[in-house]
């Protein structure tokens, strides 16, 4: 016999070998596979405006704002989602002239905020913490309800358009902090 | 008896220890027969799915799934079962972040990255059942704190392959068919010997008869 044929002699005993081993371990054992699954919650709110109490008007755009004039908006969150949350928010009061846009940081000076929700607490960073969780389905009371420009605005202001945005965001409050105002908000990890 | 007191004992001092986390409960039954290994367990997204409690993790999480695995095939005088895992067919980043410990009766046998069980990459036997006998896995996912928003809302997927021997009048028996073979533990290599020296034979005349032809 040639060393060819030797061979591929050797290789088929070899594989014959193999079934008989397998096809005789498999006969005599029962296997059966579970496809476990895990998997991850999130966080997600909604945040809402309406112009009156009873949320039946949702806040829409206003023209020709006047100075001491009490408007009404009120704006609160909604936690969507299952998992408890902490809420933090903002206020962004922005002007506009032609195509220049700029934020007014210090918009206190400007416009009265009235009707501050008792629950969110205004920190050194700008934002307003809510200050208990919000369970899954649940509501904040709203973070104030009226705005009203101040008397004596300078004329930089005529003809202008204001946009006030209010903001929010949400963290998982289980596993983080014991409330808003120490929960690791952000990139930092977490939800 | 005492294996179940111990069993009870066990699971209750492991749902103590995890008091402040959620701990769930599945089963793994080894029927025998055409239904071989049935899988149960609550909130499970599939039909073999063991993890049902170990659902909805957020970062800093800690949850436990305790697995009951039980001989209920009365056609056999013992089995003895097997754990092994699957390797994953695909990169999966959330269980590369998710930790994954495994106790089989209170002892911990594994603990790992969920994406690389290497120590179980081969059969655990989870031990020798008579009918009605059982053991209790526990299983523990922990979820870092810093687990970032890129993974809310996502799964993975982690399989366990459960093998069983069935055994009956001191004889290797197929735990699908319930037929007896004359094999059992201490024989199956002579029978593989027996089936590799026919396959020999049969090359040795095949080879011959092709000799014989190109002569």
């Amino acid at each position: 016999m040639r060393r060819e044929n030797q061979i591929r002699l050797l290789i088929v005993l070899g594989l014959t070998l193999l079934l008989a081993i397998s096809g005789t371990v498999a006969y005599f054992t029962a296997s059966e596979t579970a496809h476990n699954i895990v998997s991850t919650q999130g966080v997600n709110i909604e945040i809402y405006e309406y112009a009156s109490p009873d949320g039946s008007k949702p806040f829409s755009e206003l023209s020709n704002i006047a100075t001491n004039v009490t408007y009404s908006k009120i704006p609160y969150v909604e936690n969507i989602d299952i998992e408890p949350v902490w809420v933090r928010s903002k206020i962004i009061l922005k002007r506009k002239v032609g195509d220049v846009e700029t934020i007014i940081d210090d918009y206190f000076s400007l416009m009265e905020i009235g009707e501050k929700g008792e629950n969110w607490t205004l920190a050194d960073d700008g934002f307003y913490y809510y200050n208990s969780t919000l369970s899954g389905g649940e509501k904040t009371e709203p973070l104030f309800k009226t705005v009203q420009f101040k008397d004596g605005l300078d004329n930089i202001y005529m003809d202008a358009l204001f946009s006030l945005t209010v903001s929010a965001e949400a963290t998982q409050s289980v596993n983080n902090g014991t409330s808003a105002l120490n929960a690791t908000w952000g990139e930092s990890g977490g939800f | 008896m005492y294996r179940r007191v111990l069993n009870l004992l066990f699971l209750i001092l492991f749902g103590l220890s995890f008091s402040s986390t959620a701990l769930a409960v599945s089963t793994v039954k080894f029927e025998g027969g055409a239904e071989n290994f049935v899988f149960y367990s609550d909130n499970s997204k599939t039909e073999t799915d063991l993890f049902g409690g170990l659902k909805d993790l957020m970062p800093g999480d800690t949850k436990t799934e305790t697995i009951t695995i039980k001989n209920t095939a009365r056609d056999y005088d013992y089995v003895k079962i097997f754990l092994r895992a699957e390797p994953p067919t695909e990169t999966n980043a959330l269980l590369n972040h998710l930790t994954l410990n495994i106790y089989h009766d209170n002892v911990l046998v594994s603990s790992s990255p969920a994406s690389n069980q290497d120590t179980l990459a081969s059969n655990l036997e989870l031990g020798t059942f008579n009918y009605g006998e059982e053991t209790l896995l526990a299983v523990e996912i922990i979820a870092p704190s810093d687990l970032g928003n890129n993974y809310e809302y996502t799964e993975g997927e982690i399989n366990w392959i459960f093998t069983a021997e069935a055994y009956k009048d001191g004889k290797i028996v197929s735990p699908n068919t319930g037929v007896t073979s004359s094999l059992d533990s201490s024989n199956v290599f002579p029978e593989i010997l027996i089936a590799s020296l026919l396959a020999i034979t049969i090359l040795s005349i095949i080879i011959s008869l092709h000799k014989i032809s190109l002569n």
